[in-house]
């Protein structure tokens, strides 16, 4: 401490502390006692307190300054720098403190938001992989079990094998498969009268295959609660289903795999023949007027309606098999375009033992392989229209046997089944005379 | 003469001097010193720097209290704590060393213009200002037929950068308190002389309590409690400017401010129930009108004595 050398500007004794303390001040380089000191003299000296926040005012502006000078440095690009700054030797760099960047750091800031484009674009593919994948295995499923048993009898027409998808690997353990979605659905109340609403959620072919299999057994006895299910009840879902899966199909070649594509096939073509059953006592139903069991949708309004018209019958068949739906009346089954050589609509078709007979509107009885595409007019026996056509074909002889399932109630009145002499068809005139056939061609009065 | 050629020249010249000298530094200290601040590049010698080093050791025996023997190891801590470069500089342009007076100006011209013209707000009074810290610290003024440097008061405690703006900053308080003595008294001024005139009667005598209970508790804060509210209630200081001089956050200071202000409340009231208020008049006296008490408190605040420093 000394007395200042201001004493002009104070007139009386005054002691200040040196102005190296008070600049010790300002920098806090002082010890906790002489702080002390000096804090206590600014306390009460307005001209100390003055003098060190002028110092701080200059501190400040010296650190403003030098930030400046710093940002004033990192605005001005190296290039820029070195055009502006006389260059002694052109050969040499200029020098320049802060290195150039690369071009890409400049997009740093993007690469956060590409990462997550780039993220949800790769999960939006991964779900439509596997939505597509799903779909194949599907279509891999029920393909092979509708088109196999025709292309293995009769070699389909020319226009109608382009249209057809390539020929899958035929649907892998179907009796398996039937089983477990017997399982998984509980076989007793699946075939009894009280079906549930809502389908569980299973694979859409084995549910289209369980309630395939319920409904045969149902359908000789006016089926009451036949629930037929497609995949998840959406049409698209039904076009996935009907869609070819080209890369099955090539592995339909691989000899490794010959002799279970056989057994494949073979389960297929009976699971084909109880989904013709099936599909005939769909019609028989829609035509006996039964349309608080099956009511037959319109083109208008049914889901399979959505179809476009290239689609094959052969798969507007799976989509009306696909668009039953228990008692509910929304597109509850789809009309089947079955081109008769009448050019009426079938009001009646039932199919055993790989034929199908078809009874258009004005009485006339259709007969035709599985795989044929023309029908061949059956010579009727009886007096007047032929009404309806049912098939009194058993499980046994059509399609899989599904396990647990009660006998039809068609079995009581039918005649036993496999017998050649009582037939596998039975037709019912205007007149209510009832006809029986074994082939579908020659009838005979019951 | 060349750095080595006087590095060695002086380790062993100045070894009769150190040991003549009270005050004597340890000659490898001293080597080592000698180079670590730098002296040999702008041409101070060993002999010189000693010099220097003693007349600052002379005057503080190494922070050690007088006649005590400092250590080697006490005089290498008392150095290393000081900013020696800037010292020896300092010491070396007082001692009017033409190169160091070349090393002063630059390193230090633009700073010195630049901290002027921030401490006086405008650039002609800030170049002014600076050139007359120059006029003065070169040596142009002398006192007694004795040419004087305020650079030789410079003792190495912060950086010089620091010790110049403190100078300019105090000629510039200087400068305006002379100035301003010569300016009439504005209204305001006059109006504080009168309101602080003793002669007018407080109109209750409850204020009289008031006005000594207020002057005792303003007397009991201790110095960082009154530094404080004269900075922020008289000098007008943010709270910004506060925490800067304290090294403290802003946030501090407002607590403070706050813890501060309330204990004076306290102390008010309890002042006031010591001399026989109850408490709540105490509380009905604090409620008056500050316009109305006959309190002055830079005058408070300002003429309390201390045992530092006194004005």
């Amino acid at each position: 401490m000394s007395r200042t050398g201001q004493r002009e500007s104070h007139p009386g004794p005054g002691f200040h502390p040196e102005v190296e303390q008070l600049s010790a001040f300002t920098e806090h380089a002082l010890d906790g006692g002489e702080r002390r000191q000096v804090l206590a003299h600014l306390a009460v000296c307005g001209r100390c307190r003055e003098v060190i926040a002028l110092a701080q005012q200059a501190v400040a502006a010296d650190e403003m300054a030098m930030e400046e000078v710093e940002l004033e440095e990192a605005a001005i690009p190296a290039a820029a720098m070195a055009v502006a700054l006389p260059a002694p030797a052109p050969a040499l760099p200029a020098p320049t403190s802060r290195r150039p960047s690369p071009w890409w750091r400049g997009w740093r800031v993007a690469l956060v938001p590409a990462a997550a484009l780039a993220a949800a674009a790769g999960f939006a593919v991964w779900i439509h992989l596997a939505g597509v994948g799903r779909n194949g295995e599907v279509a891999n499923n029920t393909a092979p079990a509708l088109s196999q048993n025709e292309t293995a009898e009769k070699p389909a027409p020319p226009e109608q094998a382009k249209e057809l998808p390539p020929p899958a690997p035929a649907a892998p353990h179907a009796s398996q498969k039937l089983r477990e979605g017997l399982a998984s659905i509980g076989a007793p109340q699946g075939l009894g009268g009280a079906a549930p609403e809502m389908a569980p959620p299973a694979p859409a072919v084995e549910s289209l295959q369980v309630e395939a299999d319920q409904s045969t057994s149902r359908s000789a006895s006016a089926a009451e609660s036949v629930e037929l299910r497609g995949a998840a009840g959406s049409p698209a879902a039904y076009k996935a289903a009907a869609a070819p899966a080209p890369d099955q199909a090539q592995l339909q070649v691989e000899p490794t795999k010959q002799a279970a594509d056989r057994d494949r096939q073979a389960e297929a073509r009976k699971a084909q023949d109880h989904l013709d059953q099936l599909y005939a006592a769909g019609v028989t139903q829609a035509s006996s007027g039964d349309s608080a069991k099956y009511e037959p949708a319109s083109e208008a309004n049914a889901p399979a309606a959505a179809h476009s018209d290239a689609q094959e019958p052969r798969d507007k068949a799976v989509a009306g098999f696909g668009a039953f739906r228990g008692n509910q009346a929304y597109g509850s089954f789809a009309r089947v375009a079955i081109h008769l050589p009448s050019g009426l609509d079938a009001a009646s078709v039932a199919s055993a033992n790989h034929r199908t007979l078809a009874i258009d509107s004005g009485g006339a009885v259709f007969a035709r392989d599985d795989s044929g595409a023309t029908w061949q007019r059956v010579v009727p026996r009886w007096t007047g229209r032929a009404v309806s056509v049912h098939s009194l074909a058993t499980p046994d002889n059509t399609a899989v046997a599904a396990p647990n399932t009660s006998p039809p109630a068609q079995s009581a009145e039918a005649p036993p089944p496999g017998s050649p002499s009582v037939g596998l068809f039975e037709l019912v005139n205007d007149k209510g005379m009832i006809w029986l056939s074994a082939d579908g061609l020659t009838w005979s009065a019951k | 003469m060349a750095p080595t050629e006087s590095v060695a020249a002086a380790s062993r010249a100045p070894r009769a001097g150190i040991e003549a000298l009270p005050a004597a530094i340890d000659p490898a200290l001293l080597v080592r010193l000698w180079r670590e601040c730098g002296a040999a590049d702008w041409g101070l010698a060993l002999d010189e720097c000693q010099g220097i080093l003693v007349e600052v050791v002379a005057a503080s025996n190494f922070g050690l209290a007088a006649g005590d023997n400092a250590a080697p190891r006490q005089q290498a801590a008392f150095f290393d704590a000081l900013c020696l470069p800037d010292l020896v500089l300092a010491r070396a342009c007082a001692g009017g060393h033409e190169r160091a007076w070349q090393r002063f100006v630059g390193l230090y011209r633009q700073p010195l213009l630049s901290a002027a013209i921030a401490i006086a707000g405008n650039e002609t009074l800030g170049r002014d200002l600076a050139d007359q810290l120059y006029a003065e610290l070169y040596g142009m003024t002398t006192r007694d037929g004795e040419r004087r440097c305020p650079l030789a008061s410079y003792r190495g405690r912060g950086s010089l950068m620091a010790w110049l703006r403190t100078t300019l900053a105090q000629r510039h308080v200087d400068h305006y308190r002379r100035t301003r003595r010569e300016e009439p008294l504005d209204k305001s001024d006059a109006d504080f002389e009168r309101a602080a005139d003793p002669d007018e009667e407080t109109p209750f005598p409850a204020l009289g309590l008031l006005e000594r209970a207020t002057e005792q508790a303003l007397r009991s804060c201790d110095a960082e409690e009154r530094f404080l509210l004269a900075t922020y209630f008289l000098d007008g200081r943010t709270l910004f400017e506060i925490a800067r001089m304290l090294a403290v956050h802003e946030a501090t200071v407002s607590r403070r401010l706050r813890r501060t202000t309330g204990g004076i409340r306290k102390q008010i009231l309890r002042n006031l129930v010591d001399a026989g208020l109850s408490r709540r008049a105490a509380e009905e006296a604090l409620s008056a009108d500050p316009r109305d008490l006959d309190l002055n408190l830079k005058k408070l605040l300002q003429n309390s004595q201390t045992e530092a420093f006194q004005e």
